[in-house]
This record gives C-alpha cells, structure tokens and sequence, in this order.
C-alpha cells in the first residue's frame, strides 16, 4: 500500500490525472508532476542505486542537476537509461523502471558492496587489479565491465527520428526564471530579436517554487503572465523544454529542444528532439543557481533531500517529502523551506542550523549551532542524530531537507575555457570576469542571490544589451518582491566524518577525498580523476565545489587555492541520436546517383558506394552466381565486340579564357598550351612537393576552352586545386573555371565494334570514322536527331573507344539508346568492376597508384614532366630522394603457377632474400583475374622494375599466409602497343 | 528534334509535385540556365549586357532578377543566368554572341535539381534546412547555403516561395531533406 503525500495548491492540474508505472506498480499522478515529484506524492522515496554501493537512494533535488533518482524510462526499442526522474514529465501509462539492482530495488544482492567499502575506496581498481598482469584481460576487465555502468540500453534500433536545425537572434536568453524573465521583457518590449529557451515545460524558474509574491501576485503567476506576453511578442522566440548544451566559438549555442519526450510516442512525422544551432549576436545567461548539500555521516538515504528541491516538490508540485521534517543548513534561505512545509501543515521537528546566529522562529524549533551526525533508516529515512551545544539528541522524521549554500550556474561560461573566480563572500564560484565576447550574464548565475537582486541584474543587464543593438529600451519597473535573505555562513562537512557523501552518483564519500589527499592527488583535476568525483550523468552539479572544499579543508587551503575546475559541454545529458539528426541508416549521408541509375536498378545491377556515388560495379545475368562471372562476362563481350559504362561520375571541369591553355600548362606536368583545337591530351598532375596528384584529360573544344577530366574520387580536390591556383597562384590569368560534372552524362563505349555502334547513334552528318575522328580527337555533335552531345576518343579499356557525353537529364535515355544500338552486337553494359579489370590489363594507373606516395618517376611517366615549361610540382619532382637509382617502378606480375592469385597489397621480395621489412622490394597496388589472359594478373612497384623485366620474384602477404612466385612483366597485359585503339 | 526524352533530376517525365505538411514541393524543369563569368577586366562590360538581356540592373551581390530572363549573383564577376527551355533550350548558344569574348558560358541546364517550395512561413521550414537566416532573404534575393551537406543556391521568389538549386545527382537526397523538413517543420 502507498499513501499520499499530496498537498493543497501547487502547479498540476488536478482535473488531469495520469496513470504510471514504476516497478510494475501502479500510481497515479497529475499533468503537471514529474516521475520524481508523482512518485513521492505516492509515498515512494526509494527510487534508486548507487553507482559502486548500490546504496538505496531518492531524489536528491528537483531538477535536471539530479544525481540519485535515475531510473530506465520506457519499454522496448525506445527504452532509455539513466533518466533523471526529477526531470521526466508525467504523461499517461508512462512506464519506468529502476535500474542498477538485483533482483529488486527493495531488496538488491549487490547491496554487499556496501559491507566492503573499507575495500572499494577511491582507487580501488588501481590498486586492486594491478597483478598478475596476466588476469587482466581474462578476469579482472569482464567483471568490471559486469559491474559498470546503471542502466542497460535497449540493443535495439532507435525507433525514433531527430531533427538538426539552425536559428539566428540577436539575444538569445538562457534560463527562463525572473532574471531570464525579467531581462526577455526588456529586450522583447524594445523589439530586439529573442530567443528565450529554458529546459523546464514550465518558464519561471524558481518563481514556481517559491511562495514568494510579485508585485503582490504570487511568484508562479507573474511568471505565468510574462510568459504569455512574450509569446504574443513577434520577435520573441519562446522555447520551453529546451535546454542550452553549449557554448562555442563565434556565439553559437547548441540547444536541445525535447519535442516529444513528455509524450508516450511522438506525434506523426514529429521528431522526439531536436537539436538546434543558434548563431547569436549576445547571450545573456540567467541559467539561477544549484543548492549544494553538506556532508555528514549517512546523508545519503531516501528522504534527505536539498531543501530547496523540498521547498520547490512542496510549492510547485504540491507533494510533502516525508510526514515529520527536519532542516539541516547553514544559510537563511533553507529556513523559508521549513516556513513554507509548516504553511502547507507538515510537521517540521526541527531547523538544525550550523550557525550560532541561526534565526529563530515562532513556529518550530531551531537548534542553532548544531549538526546532524548521523541517520539512521533502511529504505528510507527514520531519524537523525543530531549533535546540539546541549548534548545528542535523537529526532523522528522521515525527511531532512539540507542546504549548504547556492552555487551559481556558471557552465556555459567555461565551455570556452573561461576559470570561474571563487567569492569569499557568497563562498561560490562566480563567472570569469574575461567571458567570450557579447556572452553575457546575470540573476543568481551572476552572484545575485535574492530575487529582487537578480531581476534588477537582468534588467540593467539588458538594458545595456539593447543599447548596445542601437534600440532604446523602455524603462522596466522592477517588480516589487520579498526580500529575502541569503545569509550563509561556509560549512562544508561535519567533522569526523567519513561516510559522507559528497558525490552521490558515484558514490564519493568525505573519506575518498581524505584518501586521495593522502596519496597525494591534490591537484583538482587529479582529484576528480581519483575518485570519480563529478565524473557521472549528473556531471557533477550538486557535489564539485562541495569536493573541492573538502579538498581545501583537508589541505589547509583556501579553495582558489586548491584550483578550479571548469565544465564542457553537454549541459546536461544528451542523447546521441539528437547529434546525429537524420544522418542514419541511408540517409547517413547525400547519395549521389548517376542518370542512368534507374536503368541499372532495372537490370538488377550490383552498386558500389564511390564517395557519395551510387556506381553499377557489375551487371548480373540470368544463371550468373558469382560475381567474377558476370565481371569476366563484361570483360570479354567488350574486348570481343562492345561494351557501355556510365563514367558520369568523372569529374568535368569547364576551362575557359583567353588564358586557359596557358594555365593548364602550369596545372599539368606535361605541355597543353599547343594542344590542337579538336584533340584531347592525357594530364598528369603533381603536387607541389612532386608527388602525383590525379590524372585524366583536357579536351580542347575551342582556342579559348578546355574541357578538363578527373578521376572520380578526386573530382572536388582537383578542382579546388585549380581554383586555388587562379586565384591565388595566377589572378592575371583570363582563366574561368566552372564544374561541369553534374550538367553531362557521359559513357565510354568500348571495343571493336565501339565506331559501328557510335554509328548508329551520332548524326549522319558527322564523320566519327578513324580518319575524320582519330584516336584523342574530341568535338561537338549531335545525336538521335539532333540533341547536342560531345565526344571524345579516349580509351581507359584499352580497346578503340569513345565516351560521348550529353545533357544530363537525357543520360537515361541515352544509356537505353545505346544498349538497343549495342543488341546487334550482342553488345553489354560493363561495370566498375569490368572497367577496374580491363585498366590493370591495360596497365592503366588509377587511385591505388596515384596513393599520395608516387611520383611520375614510379609510374612510368618521369618523361612526361615536361621541362620545357614551369608547372605545379615539377621542380620538387626532380628532388634527388625521389630519383634514386632504384627508384620504385610501375609494372606487371604475372604468377609462375598460374592458379596462384596475385593479391593487392602483398610484398614484393628478391628470390632468397631474407622476407623482412628491411629486404621490402616493393608492392602490389591493382590485381584481379583477366578473363582474356586466363589468369590473374596484377600492377604494382617495384625497385627498379622497369630493368627487372622477366625476373622471377617471391609475392608474399604474411597476414593471410600468401608466399609464391610471381614473373616481373610489363604493365601492359593487353595490346601493349596500343594497336587496338588506333583502327 | 531529338528523339530522346528527358527526365527531371527526380527521375520523372514530368515535373514532380507533392504537398508535404503545409508546403508544396515542386520541381522546376522549364528553365535553362547558364553560368556568365567576366573574362579579365570585363565585369563591368558583363553587367552592361547582361542589364541589357534583363532589362533590369545586373544582379548585385545577394541578388536575383526575376524576368523572362532571370538572373542571380553567384560570386565575384558571375551569374547564373535562366531562361524558358522551350525558347533557349542551348542557352549558350542562344547568348553567346551577345557576350562576345567579355564573358565564360557555360552551360548548366541538366546540372542543377531546382525544387520551388511554397506555402505560409517558408523561414520555419528552413531552419531546419541550413544555416541561413532566410527571413532576411528578401523577394529579389538569393544565396549559396548547405542542405544537409549538400551545396545549394535559395532563391527568394516571393513571401511564400523559395526555389532551392542543388546538384542534379543528389536530388533524391535534397528532395527527401526539404520533404521531411516539412513534415517536421509545424512547430
């Protein structure tokens, strides 16, 4: 049975009731609660494990700072671990369970853990799991992992979808509570462009849970009146749910909004989150301030609480935490937290006030300059001991609400490496005083504690900002509020202490911090790294400077002293999907299809990913079952007769200008400043270190235009290579250069009876015959009838070849064209597989020899850098290192059984050399089988290759136990002399 | 007249149209286009033809001339300039004589998926587009920006339309970016 702990008031909506479940028990709550605050309304204060002593933990605070009440929220795909149930908002047939227990949160085995703590003291693993080395991996790593981590995830794909977006402002407002408030409705009245984001469901921050009045109106309602103001505002962007997860460089904040989290599933087409890049020109953070706990004997258990997030549990969410309180503090404002429990008629047994000078109060007892020792429950809290200038007395309660302090919320300001400043008098961390620039910061984040204090920080503060826009700002009256205290006086712990906890999360106590000390890690940073201090989901909000002043404390310092740590992004936790946006599954990344896609899909072609390209790699027959099938089938059919291959994916580059023969001289080793109108030329192009860049073809279609080529994967550096160099190398150059690749679709048709098929294509009125239209010829045609098209004589193939090349949106008919053309030739269509194949027995070099590290030398083509001229790399390319006598060299393997595969990637050695890296002859880049040879074949580098011709080499490939010899033989398999492409 | 027929970058025979959320996502094919690039120490001379092709002022930077010839800034000394693909289906060779050798054309009708979205509160939607401030992109005006990685040019016809120019062979991609942006976008 539960029993209610429901108050009067608060800000749920009663005439909504929701249904839950939490541990396969049933409750209800109302729109309006949070799992946390549903839960103790129903008398469950046990809510969760610790992390190491799985000590039985509830609440702690009110909101996202929470560091005990973590629970797995939802079922199936979309189960999410540790979730924060201070911050889950109630919806209807919500479903949580605890985590990190077995078999039950009531009753949990691991719980042993807590009889051994003497053990599992900071650094345990350290020392423990040292020796023997050898367990390790076998004993010592599994269990660990066993042990580690709270929740479990689902293993299953996220169900749901999130998006990325981008928004722009002039202002954009961290924390929606007074000063957040206060500062929106100066800047919104005077038409500044505003974002206002908050990561509750509800704006107002701690005016909903206070009863402190405004302008004689309760707190909540203010808050609620603003709100409604804004929103009416045009150039106010209200966003709730949403919380601010960083600050980077040039005033972009990353936001988190949380679209469907508060729903069972989200609405059609919606995403659950979204996550948001706002370019703002100022920030302005009024992001409150963090209650801090003391640290003494057991203030671990169910029902001890910050007294702030009982004051806010019983105000806004209308929930008692336990039937008898007790306050533990050394500040006024817990007292008020005491004053609002007595209001709601809770028993409060007693404030335990650390300070001689505690106020009294009328309506129950303070026991000023004492503290609590010790308590004392299972499950839940039944008593503390409380040490008293008079003696030990013992006190019943079931709830203790603790406050040492306020710690301002200062993160977003170190997310740029900003050192917050400690301040004796508030005994907190303020803001850096050098913050990024126009990131600005008020309310209690900034020092001011009261809430009248904080709203006129916000006020002044965004007076200035206005100003600053040029935009005069109407005067905003402050409102009228309690003026409350914030007296505090430091007390950090209780002396003698040593199971107190200071981190509850990871279970960092006063002793592990003592430890630590004692073992010399004393710088923070060490500190934290030690003993897990700060280091859980909660990142450490209620427990760092609590640590650091233990830290302090024990070292005889004062905390600057000690030094600061500082926070990085996220805020708070973030789920990964919500970075990754809709980049998943297909559409991780833009493809990018060629025309005639369609075409291959329909006769069932194979597609390989190159870059973002979707490219046939073979095209499979009926009765094809292998992969090399189909390949060798395309191979042999083109180099008997025809074959077609989309090359679309090439990139093309339009050169034009009174200069662009000049220029390409300078892009390419070799000259094209003589290059015939009418002719294509083979490029090389090196880098300005020598080494080989990319290659293709310039194709001069008018004195003043080229059309350039490149390889594939190599199209966007290229070009971005040649805008550079007219920009920045040349600006005098009448040079202008465009990428063509996505406006032709271009396909090489290839083999004997490539001209006969092109025949039946191209226009009558154009000779394509081997006199009128010879071997690196290009011009400008027409085809079927009349639809402009280009075409080139160029052979990667090795065969007598073109690649004609039309308006992209006329590639798929074109592609059909010419299959039908091809029938009479029992023509085929041949992949990148097929095009990979027929290259190497050409000898061809492509990616994997142009790989960074070769140079024209390696590849045969040192000739080729023209020294005629000047061009990009050409003079580096003469560096002595890479001409050495035995220089790598381009050429053919052959296998001496000819069964033996030649594998990419093996090594080349001399006969009888030792196999090390040492005697390392070389390398294979490209191999494959050659249907037209009837064995495998393969192009790599070898020292001084091309003198090596007919020497038998070993081929060896340790890593899958390949040793055999291979016959050093020409790169060029096929048609050495190139006879074929001349006919 | 060609016997083959062409098919829009969405891999139809006729324009795509879909009414997605609160929006209408429409391809655009009716257009030819062509990059103009000043040769050396001609931009001015480019502006002059091109105002003449116009009849109204060359675009300047950020801008974009709506007309039976239309126009947009594209960088330093260029443009991208459209017309009817019916009247100029060769575009350059229908301007080139009137460029003379003061500018580069280059042709690039089938190069670019060109989508027209319309609807009420087009700027919603495109904050989950790009990183463009698109209530600042006035009718009249235009810009490069990134869909998804993908580079594009918004081009701002009215209040309520916005064409968006990407590359032809991700506008499976780029039209599946702006259909689920909208899907999305009432919030």
């Amino acid at each position: 049975m539960t029993r209610t702990r429901r108050l009067i008031g608060g800000l749920i909506d009663r005439q909504l009731p929701l249904n839950f479940e939490f541990d396969g028990r049933k409750y209800t709550g109302y729109q309006g609660d949070t799992l946390a605050s549903a839960l103790l309304a129903n008398g469950v204060q046990l809510m969760g494990r610790s992390f190491k002593y799985h000590r039985p933990r509830g609440p702690f605070t009110s909101g996202s700072e929470e560091p005990n009440a973590i629970v797995e929220l939802r079922e199936g795909a979309r189960k999410e671990p540790n979730t924060r149930a201070t911050t889950i908002e109630l919806y209807g047939d919500l479903i949580a369970k605890s985590q990190n227990r077995w078999p039950s949160l009531g009753f949990d085995m691991m719980a042993v853990n807590d009889l051994f703590s003497d053990f599992l003291t900071a650094g345990f693993y350290y020392k423990t799991f040292m020796w023997p080395a050898a367990l390790w991996e076998k004993l010592y790593e599994p269990i660990i992992r066993r042990a580690a981590g709270l929740g479990s995830a689902s293993l299953e794909p996220d169900p749901d979808s999130y998006d990325k977006g981008f928004l722009h402002c002039d202002l954009m407002i961290i924390g929606a509570g007074p000063a957040g408030l206060a500062a929106a409705l100066v800047a919104g009245r005077a038409g500044l462009d505003i974002i206002l984001a908050d990561e509750d469901f509800l704006f107002g921050g701690r005016l909903n849970q206070e009863s402190l009045s405004i302008d004689d109106q309760a707190g909540s309602h203010f808050a609620a009146s603003t709100y409604e103001e804004l929103i009416s505002l045009p150039n106010v962007k209200v966003m709730t749910r949403t919380t601010v997860i960083g600050a980077f460089d040039h005033g972009i904040y990353g936001l988190v909004e949380r679209v469907a989290d508060h729903l069972k599933v989200p609405a059609v087409g919606q995403p659950r989150q979204r996550l948001w890049r706002v370019c703002s020109k100022s920030a302005l953070l009024c992001a409150g301030a963090t209650e801090r706990s003391i640290a003494f004997e057991n203030n671990d258990r169910p029902g001890i609480m910050l007294a702030g997030a009982m004051r806010a549990y019983a105000n806004r969410w209308a929930t008692a935490v336990g039937d008898r309180i007790a306050i533990f503090a050394n500040n006024d404002d817990a007292h008020r937290t005491a004053h609002d429990l007595h209001q709601f008629g809770v028993e409060v047994a007693a404030v335990i006030d650390s300070r001689p000078q505690a106020p009294k109060s009328e309506n129950f007892e303070v026991l000023a300059a004492s503290e609590v020792v010790n308590t004392h429950g299972r499950l839940g809290l039944n008593s503390i001991d409380v040490k008293t200038p008079r003696g030990l007395r013992q006190i019943q309660v079931s709830g203790l609400g603790v406050s040492g302090g306020w710690n301002p919320n200062i993160h977003l300001t170190c997310h740029q490496r900003g050192r917050p400043k400690w301040d004796a008098a508030l005994s907190a961390f303020l803001p850096s005083s050098d913050l990024p620039k126009a990131l600005y910061v008020a309310g209690a984040a900034n020092g001011k504690m009261t809430t009248a204090a904080a709203m006129q920080d916000a006020v002044t503060t965004a007076i200035k900002i206005t100003s600053d826009f040029g935009r005069k700002p109407k005067s905003l009256a402050v409102p009228k509020t309690s003026d409350e205290s914030a007296s505090v006086t430091p007390f950090w712990y209780v002396t003698g202490t040593e199971r107190g906890w200071v981190d509850q999360q990871n279970d960092v106590t006063v002793k592990d911090i003592k430890l630590a000390h004692q073992e010399n890690f004393r710088s923070v940073e060490h500190l934290k790294r030690y003993t897990t201090l700060g280091m859980a989901t909660d990142q450490g909000k209620t427990s760092n400077v609590l640590g650091l002043a233990i830290m302090a404390h024990t070292a005889g310092k004062s905390i600057p002293d000690v030094g600061t740590t500082i926070y990085r992004p996220p805020y708070s936790p973030t789920a990964i999907g919500v970075l990754a946006g809709r980049s998943r599954d297909m559409d991780f990344r833009p493809i990018r299809k060629t025309p005639s896609h369609k075409w291959a899909e329909e006769q069932g072609a194979v597609f390989v990913e190159v870059g973002m390209w979707y490219r046939a790699q073979w095209f499979p027959q009926d009765g094809e079952t292998h992969w090399r099938q189909s390949v060798d089938r395309e191979v042999t059919t083109t180099r008997a007769s025809v074959g077609i291959c989309d090359v679309t994916t090439l990139g093309k580059i339009d050169v034009q200008g009174s200069d662009a023969g000049a220029f390409l001289n300078k892009i390419y080793c070799n000259g094209f400043a003589k290059l015939d109108v009418g002719k294509t030329r083979y490029g090389l192009m090196l880098r300005e270190d020598g080494i080989a860049m990319d290659d293709g073809t310039a194709a001069r279609l008018a004195e003043d235009h080229f059309v350039v080529t490149t390889t594939t994967a190599n199209a966007v550096s290229v070009y971005r290579h040649m805008e550079f160099a007219r920009q920045a190398l040349w600006p005098d150059l009448d040079v202008q250069l465009i990428s063509i690749t996505e406006s032709w679709a271009q396909y090489a048709v290839a083999g004997p009876n490539a001209r006969k098929l092109l025949s039946k294509i191209v226009d009558a009125e154009f000779d394509i015959s081997n006199e009128a239209f010879p071997f690196m010829a290009c011009g400008v045609i027409t085809v079927c009838g009349g639809l402009r098209a280009r075409l080139f004589r160029i052979s990667f193939s090795g065969e007598l070849a073109y690649e004609i090349a039309v308006p992209t949106g006329y590639g798929d008919a074109m592609m059909r064209a010419l299959i039908e053309a091809g029938e009479e030739f029992d023509g085929c269509a041949y992949g990148t597989e097929a095009l990979g194949v027929m290259r190497i027995e050409k000898g061809h070099a492509a990616g994997n020899e142009l790989n960074g590290t070769t140079t024209a030398l390696n590849l045969g083509m040192g000739r080729m850098v023209s020294t005629q001229k000047d061009s990009i790399g050409a003079v580096l390319s003469r560096r002595d290192g890479l001409n050495g006598d035995d220089a790598l060299k381009l050429v053919g393997f052959k296998p001496c059984r000819t069964s033996d595969p030649v594998p990419a990637g093996s090594h080349l050695m001399t006969k009888g050399s030792p196999i090390d890296a040492k005697h390392d002859q070389g390398y294979v880049t490209s191999a494959c089988y050659s249907p037209t040879l009837g064995h495998h074949i393969a192009i790599g580098f070898l020292k001084s290759g091309d003198q090596r011709l007919g020497e038998i080499i070993q081929l060896v490939s340790p890593l899958t136990n390949i040793k055999h010899d291979v016959e050093v033989t020409s790169a060029h398999f096929v048609d050495p002399k190139g006879a074929r492409l001349r006919v | 007249m060609s016997n083959l027929t062409a098919i829009s970058p969405l891999g139809y025979t006729k324009p795509y149209e879909d009414i997605v959320g609160a929006y209408t996502i429409s391809e655009v094919t009716a257009r030819a286009m062509a990059s103009i690039t000043a040769r050396k120490d001609s931009v001015e001379a480019v502006k002059t033809i091109l105002t003449k092709i116009l009849k109204k002022p060359a675009p300047k930077v950020g801008g974009y001339c709506a007309g039976e010839i239309e126009a947009f800034w594209i960088g330093q000394g260029q443009w991208m300039m459209t017309a009817s693909l019916v009247n100029h289906e060769d575009i350059v060779a229908s301007f080139a004589n009137k460029f003379t050798d003061k500018a580069s054309l280059t042709e690039q009708t089938d190069g670019w998926s060109r989508v027209a979205i319309t609807g009420r509160d087009i700027d919603r939607l495109c904050t989950l587009l790009c990183n463009l401030d698109t209530r600042v992109l006035k009718a009249g005006t235009a810009s490069r920006t990134s869909v998804e990685h993908i580079g594009c040019f918004f081009i701002r016809v009215a209040d309520d339309c916005l064409h968006v120019i990407g590359p032809r062979s991700s506008a499976g991609s780029l039209y599946n970016a702006i259909s689920v942006a909208a899907r999305s976008a009432p919030f």
